[in-house]
């Protein structure tokens, strides 16, 4: 599966081979193995840089958090595209990182977007957050409208991803 | 003030705060009144208190904020006296007289107080009069007499809120170019924040410390400093470590400013627990600011002179006369945990606590009101936890703090306590070379380890295969099938990634 971490933006691609107290995965490719044991309280004890840290994850409705002792990370499964091949990095389906108040909504539906283009501002414990393309798209339909308070991962904005290798015919 | 005893305290408040307050009005023997938000039904300072009373709906405007429905549940349950904690509506002067005309005791400095010290522009001129030192700047903000004052003073400046506070209408401004647009964009977010757009301008200090006395006053005129606090480590302009004592301040410097503290609070008649802030630059300092209230960190101030800050408030507001405070020792360290993504610009983050685990040991005070399965949201300040710890020295402190935040886990929401950790840890904070601008040093170069995210990856997958998102009703830790045994037990030696 694929994965994106929130904090570092990264992208992973998993596959878990083998779970118990060896886990065995591969990870973008190159297999790797982590040594794990199930502790009381749901937790596990891993080895990880060369020495033992407690770690914990839990699938949440949108997200999966995982915490390796003090660090904490979020990743979000992609969706792979119809025939396997991949997309854009664009996600396809904009949706609220936190609950909040839509301020602003900066794009119209049918418009395009360009990577990076500011979509949507979103203000959440007293700070205002704006979310931009991941890559070019189209805009298919905004489902906020401003002032509107949302829930986390309530889809705010859907999009058509272009493809950016190809020349944008529909200028 | 209306000096008597109280009897039954109601906590305006939410959060870590409201729960520390709350504790210590316990052992006080007083009784306990907690308000919450509809959202904050189920929050430990709601269970913790001896009642609790709803003021609203989650939105803090209607609820936390709402004066009229704080001092109406203080008057229905018969509480004689009301904690604001901090933040909120702790530094309203309007609440405050709100309280005293309701026949209440306000804990906290008088309304004409607060009013001085709210009113930054007003503070200034204070310190001026009082020959106080302060950062050339002006009191007026309008484009002529910031571009005069540019001219004379050189780029960058500051533009700051006159009713300023959190880091809010503050623009720092590098070129004329962005002079008009950074006025405008500052009396608006003023405007917004505080219903106030006026402005002041001030030269910009690059690297300054910021460092701030602890002042206490009486009823009976009487001023008294408790050491200083060292918090430069911010970011967006809002404090995440302090120290107590600074590591950059000598002993002359620190005379100084606190003889410079307590001029300033006597000047205003000022009574109950406050905070004079200071930029220090070299052996020069520069009033910025009365914090009218208990601060955040006052944890530490505590440690060092072995009191209780919200204890002496109680009984400040009590008409109880001052004494003076213990010698102060060793050395402690606050961090504060945000719920916020460090690695992507501390961008606010929420989510359920789906498992915890709060560092212990010696030297080690934790405060906070993280609970298994409470929601943090969106509605409010995102501080989760200050880890606190003392130490005989400085480097006793913060090797406490290194090892304290490392069994710091909290898994549903991210936070920064493994930045916080890494900035402890690394050379330059142990050198004690801090400066404002160290966050904005330190966080490019920053990220988590490379064995840590691959290993959290690898977690991720097997998590998701385990139990895929969108089945889990809210949080549920992937750990445990519905039979109690865990994912990894449970796939023993099965092949289950998804093969092509």
């Amino acid at each position: 599966m694929k994965l994106r971490e929130s904090g570092t933006r990264r992208q992973f691609e998993v596959e878990v081979d083998r779970g118990g107290s060896v886990i065995e995965a591969r990870l973008d490719g190159t297999p790797s193995e982590l040594v794990n044991q199930t502790l009381g309280d749901g937790a596990m004890l891993i080895e990880c840089g060369g020495s033992r840290v407690r770690a914990f994850a839990a699938v949440l409705r949108d997200s999966i958090v995982v915490s390796i002792g003090p660090q904490s990370f979020r990743f979000t499964p992609l969706l792979e595209s119809r025939a396997g091949a991949r997309r854009s990095l664009t996600t396809p389906i904009l949706t609220a990182p936190m609950p909040g108040k839509v301020l602003r909504v900066m794009v119209v539906e049918g418009g395009l977007v360009e990577i990076g283009q500011p979509l949507i501002t979103m203000e959440a414990m007293k700070m205002e957050t704006t979310l931009s393309a991941e890559g070019p798209a189209r805009v298919k339909r905004i489902a906020v409208s401003e002032g509107q308070m949302v829930d986390a991962g309530a889809v705010l904005i859907e999009l058509s991803p272009l493809d950016s290798s190809k020349p944008q015919s529909d200028h | 003030m209306s000096a008597r005893k109280i009897k039954k305290l109601l906590v305006a408040n939410r959060g870590e705060i409201a729960l520390r307050i709350i504790r210590t009005a316990r052992v006080m023997g007083l009784q306990t009144v907690a308000v919450f938000s509809a959202a904050d039904a189920a929050m430990p300072h709601v269970t913790a208190a001896d009642e609790a009373r709803p003021i609203g709906p989650p939105e803090a405007l209607l609820s936390y904020l709402n004066a009229a429905a704080i001092i109406e549940a203080a008057l229905a349950s018969g509480a004689d006296a009301i904690h604001p904690g901090y933040g909120f509506l702790s530094e309203s002067p309007a609440f405050a007289a709100a309280v005293e005309e309701a026949g209440l005791t306000f804990v906290g400095p008088s309304a004409a107080a607060l009013s001085a010290a709210g009113d930054k522009v007003g503070a200034r001129q204070l310190a001026r009069r009082v020959g106080v030192p302060i950062v050339a700047g002006i009191e007026t903000a309008d484009i002529a007499s910031a571009r005069s004052f540019a001219a004379a003073n050189g780029y960058p400046i500051m533009i700051k809120a006159a009713a300023g506070g959190g880091g809010r209408g503050i623009r720092v401004v590098v070129a004329e170019g962005a002079l008009a647009s950074a006025l405008e964009a500052a009396a608006r977010e003023a405007q917004a924040a505080f219903n106030d757009g006026r402005l002041f301008i001030e030269k910009y200090l690059a690297r300054p410390r910021h460092v701030e006395v602890q002042v206490l006053g009486d009823a009976h005129g009487r001023v008294i400093a408790m050491g200083e606090r060292e918090c430069s480590i911010q970011r967006r302009h809002q404090k995440i470590i302090e120290e107590s004592p600074s590591p950059g301040v000598t002993p002359a410097l620190r005379a100084r400013m606190i003889e410079a503290a307590v001029g300033l609070a006597a000047a205003v008649g000022y009574q109950n627990a406050g905070t004079v802030e200071f930029l220090v630059e070299g052996e020069g300092f520069y009033f910025l600011e009365i914090n009218a209230r208990l601060q955040v960190e006052h944890p530490i101030t505590e440690l060092r002179f072995d009191c209780d800050l919200v204890a002496l408030q109680l009984r400040l507001a009590q008409g109880e006369p001052l004494t003076a405070p213990s010698s102060p020792r060793g050395h402690a360290i606050e961090c504060r945990i945000y719920a916020e993504d460090a690695g992507n610009d501390f961008r606010p983050a929420a989510g359920p606590v789906a498992y915890l685990q709060l560092p212990a040991g010696p030297g080690i005070r934790v405060d906070t009101f993280l609970t298994p399965g409470i929601e943090i949201s969106s509605y409010y300040d995102g501080l989760l936890a200050k880890l606190i710890a003392y130490g005989y020295d400085r480097e006793e402190a913060r090797r406490r703090t290194v090892s304290a935040l490392g069994e710091f886990m909290l898994t549903g929401v991210l936070h920064t306590a493994s930045f916080l950790r890494d900035v402890v840890a690394s050379e330059r904070f142990a050198r004690g070379d801090l400066s404002t601008g160290f966050v904005s040093d330190f966080l490019p170069a920053w990220s988590p380890p490379e064995e840590s995210i691959k290993a959290a990856a690898v977690l991720a997958a097997v998590a998701a295969q385990a139990g895929p998102a969108g089945t889990a009703p809210r949080a549920r830790p992937a750990a445990e099938d519905s039979r109690g045994r865990s994912p990894w037990e449970r796939l023993g030696p099965l092949n289950f990634g998804s093969r092509r």
